[in-house]
Parts: C-alpha cells; sequence; structure tokens
C-alpha cells in the first residue's frame, strides 16, 4: 500500500480514486500537505487519465464510499465530500476516514 | 351544521365600519368566517372600494370568503376577489370550508393571516412565518384534540405488522452521470415524511448544492405513493414548540430544496399529501402522473401546512388557491393540478 506523496489541498478541489469509482470533494482541507488515499492508492485529480489495468481497492481498503456523505480525519480540519461512490476506503495520511454524523435533532412535529 | 350567513358586499362594508367589528368574527366571535357574495353587489363601485374593503377584511381573526356563483374569473371576483382570503364558485365548496372552520376556527384563522400578508412571497421570510404559525398551532387546543383522537383509534386499532420498512435508508441517493436520482424509500408507509427522510433529503441536496456538475435531480418516491405527508407516527413528539420552530428552521428540507429548485425534478405519483406537495412544489419543475392527487390535510389537524406549503404553493398558485386547497381540505387531480400550475407537465404512468 502507498500513500502517495502529501500534498497541500485546496478547497473545492475534485479528485477520484485510482482504484474504484470514488469520486470526492474537498471541504476542508489542513493547512499542511497530507496524503489522501482511497482502497489503498493515491487519490488522483478528476481529470487524470485513468490508470491501466484496475486491480481494485487492496483488501484492507475496501470498506466503501457512500454518495452524498461526508468524511472527516481524526484531528477535524480535512472534510470531504463523495460525489461518486466507490468500493474502496478512504484514508488520510494511512488512517481511514470516518462519516461526518449531522447533529441529532429531533421531530418537530 | 347551518349554513353559513352570506353577506351582500353592502351589508359586509357596513358592519366592518365599526372599530370593533373584528370581535364578532373568528374563534371567539359569533361567526366564524365572513362570507360575502360579490357577484350580486350591483353598481359599479367608487375607485379604491376594493382596496378599503381589504384593509377591513385584514383585520378579521378568521377566514374571508368571496362566494362569485358566475365563476372566479368574472368580472366581480376579479374586482372584488383580491380582498379576500379565498374565492369560491359554489355554495358547496363554501359549505366545505365552513365545515373546516367550525372544526378548527383557530387553525383556520391563522392559516388565513398567513396567507394574506404574503411573507411566502420571500421564501427565508415565508418559512419563519410558517413555522412560528406552526409553532402557535402546536401549543393549541385543536391540535391536543387531534392528537388525543388519534392515540385512542390507535389503540382501539393498532396498526397491522408490515407497516414498516424497518432501518433500512429513508432516501435512496443514486448518480447517473451528471444526474442525481433521490427516491423516497418508505414505501410501506407511503413515504411518510419523518425526522430521519428529512436528515437524509437534507444531505442528498447539500451535494446538490455543492456539486455544479449536477446538472438535475430527480426526486421521486417508491412504492404507491410519492409521499402521503409527514409521518403521523412522530406528531406530538416534539420538544416544546418554541423548540419545535426552532428545529424547522434550523433544518429545512424547505430550504434545502429551495436553493436547489432549477435543477430539481419532481416525479410524483399517487398521494401527493401534505409535505409530500409541499416539498414538491418548491421544485423548478413538477411532474405529475396521471394518478397523482394533491391535497393539503393539516386543518383538519387543528395546524397549518408546515413543511414549506406556505411558501411553495402561493408562490406556483397564488396565494387564494393555496387558501382553498387548505380550507377545504379538497384533493385535486393531476389534471387540476396541471390547470392550476401546481404540477408542470404530466408524466406517463409508470
Amino acid at each position: 500500500m502507498s500513500t502517495g506523496e502529501p500534498v497541500v489541498l485546496k478547497p473545492g478541489t475534485r479528485l477520484r480514486s485510482a482504484v474504484c469509482a470514488t469520486e470526492v470533494m474537498v471541504i476542508q482541507a489542513p493547512a499542511g500537505p497530507i496524503a489522501l488515499t482511497c482502497g489503498g492508492a493515491p487519490l488522483a485529480p478528476l481529470g487524470a487519465p485513468a490508470p491501466a489495468g484496475g486491480s481494485g481497492p487492496a483488501p484492507d481498503a475496501a470498506g466503501g464510499t457512500q454518495i452524498g456523505k461526508r468524511y472527516v480525519n481524526a484531528a477535524g480540519d480535512l472534510e470531504l465530500l463523495c460525489t461518486k461512490p466507490g468500493a474502496g476506503t478512504l484514508a488520510a495520511d494511512g488512517a481511514p476516514l470516518a462519516i461526518k454524523a449531522a447533529r441529532p435533532l429531533p421531530s418537530s412535529d | 351544521m347551518s349554513a353559513p350567513r352570506i353577506h351582500s358586499l353592502a351589508e359586509a362594508v357596513a358592519r366592518l365600519r365599526a372599530p370593533d367589528a373584528a370581535e364578532a368574527f373568528g374563534p371567539l366571535g359569533d361567526e366564524p368566517l365572513l362570507a360575502v357574495d360579490v357577484v350580486g353587489g350591483g353598481g359599479s363601485p367608487l375607485p379604491g372600494a376594493a382596496d378599503a374593503l381589504r384593509a377591513r377584511l385584514e383585520r378579521l381573526p378568521c377566514p374571508t370568503i368571496a362566494l362569485a356563483r358566475a365563476g372566479a374569473r368574472g368580472t366581480a371576483a376579479k374586482r372584488w376577489g383580491p380582498a379576500f382570503d379565498v374565492v369560491v364558485e359554489s355554495d358547496e365548496e363554501l359549505a366545505r370550508i365552513a365545515e373546516t372552520t367550525a372544526r378548527t376556527p383557530i387553525a383556520a384563522a391563522t392559516c388565513a393571516q398567513l396567507l394574506r400578508f404574503g411573507a411566502w412571497r420571500d421564501v427565508e421570510a415565508g418559512l419563519v412565518a410558517e413555522s412560528l404559525a406552526y409553532a402557535t398551532l402546536q401549543a393549541g387546543p385543536e391540535f391536543a384534540a387531534w392528537l388525543m383522537n388519534r392515540r385512542a383509534s390507535r389503540a382501539a386499532h393498532p396498526p397491522r405488522s408490515g407497516r414498516s420498512d424497518g432501518d433500512a435508508p429513508p432516501l435512496r441517493v443514486a448518480r447517473d452521470g451528471d444526474r442525481l436520482l433521490l427516491t423516497l424509500d418508505c414505501p410501506a408507509r407511503r413515504n411518510a415524511f419523518s425526522a430521519a427522510m428529512r436528515d437524509a433529503l437534507i444531505e442528498a441536496l447539500a451535494l446538490a448544492a455543492e456539486d455544479g456538475s449536477l446538472r438535475e435531480i430527480v426526486l421521486d418516491g417508491a412504492g404507491p405513493a410519492f409521499c402521503a405527508g409527514g409521518d403521523l407516527d412522530e406528531f406530538g413528539t416534539r420538544p416544546d414548540p418554541a423548540t419545535a420552530h426552532v428545529v424547522r428552521t434550523t433544518r429545512s428540507a424547505a430550504r434545502a430544496l429551495a436553493a436547489c429548485a432549477p435543477r430539481v425534478v419532481a416525479v410524483v405519483h399517487g398521494a401527493c399529501i401534505g409535505a409530500g406537495l409541499e416539498l414538491a412544489a418548491f421544485a423548478g419543475r413538477v411532474r405529475a402522473r396521471p394518478d397523482a392527487r394533491f391535497a393539503l390535510p393539516e386543518l383538519a389537524m387543528g395546524l397549518v401546512p408546515g413543511a414549506g406549503g406556505t411558501v411553495s404553493l402561493p408562490r406556483r398558485i397564488g396565494r387564494h388557491r393555496t387558501a382553498w386547497l387548505a380550507l377545504t381540505g379538497t384533493a385535486i387531480d393531476a389534471a387540476t393540478a396541471l390547470d392550476w400550475g401546481l404540477a408542470d407537465e404530466l408524466a406517463p404512468a409508470e
């Protein structure tokens, strides 16, 4: 598994998985460089050519992504919005990202 | 129930001249509504007479109804109608409004007042005004009575099993290229609009708001109905009414839909009732299947529409027809919805 080169991310940047269908948009990013992966392989810019012979996500990074969910790191300074779902697990600097849960609000009826 | 008294224009003008005229009408007065036959008035009115009448009618804490037996598109209805909350063409429609108003006079008055002042012309102002009215009624005796009746009838007749979709997500979200497909997905409950569905819809619409490459957002419903309204099992479960107001204005599916409206296409079928209708009406385009039927049932529950309907409907069909739907509680079919502009086109049957 490779985490690739850490890079400085900008909000609004769109990235895609190199090994599954996942696509994300950067909503919030830390000031410093960070290495983003999906399915165990570094994320690529959305427009980049697809890698040859996709082997799918690594077995230990195949938790899947869900469209519309927001994925955050433990530090709380990274937020990715999943714009297209896929089979891989999103991770930052090797640590899987978690789904950001909305604050629970009761029925207003 | 006795038929409502029908005033002539001259009688109405004379009665409303008194500074305390409002006292005779509404939930605390002797007459639950004011109905005026605007066609039989005779003579040609002075300039500004309709505006003067409107200013007086707006003080009344009850629905004000113009009866135009010659048709709502006739000269008299056009001249006097704007002064009133609703225009009806028949005694039968008037009787339906009288029945609603007799059963839940506070809700009827509140609905009339909410629509007559036009906060709906601005979406955000309209949603706040609606929520305030709704909260007021949540604390009132008419909703309390409805809730007690429902609980008693549920205790006597428990729902059949199979009315639940378990823990399945209440909304299906899929992407097809540059289209986002959102499907309300609690068919066993006819897609009752619950807090969980609200949250899922808002989450999906936040994606649409962020991702400008999504050209179209299609909203439809799985099962026999698009959406049969708010989740009645959740009615009465809110915190206190003031906090419920804050919840509504903090997390609003109506606001989220309005923000993406130009790209949203609602495809509706079967029951499109209450919250289902109110939310669909925010869509930039509404496609109705032939079996679609539309209604606002909230007044009978002692409430006003609370999912944004007093904003989305007037913006599509005007305040008079919105008031007509709410005050009569009558369902309209797809052809009528198309004629009124509540739907933009008919879609083929599924």
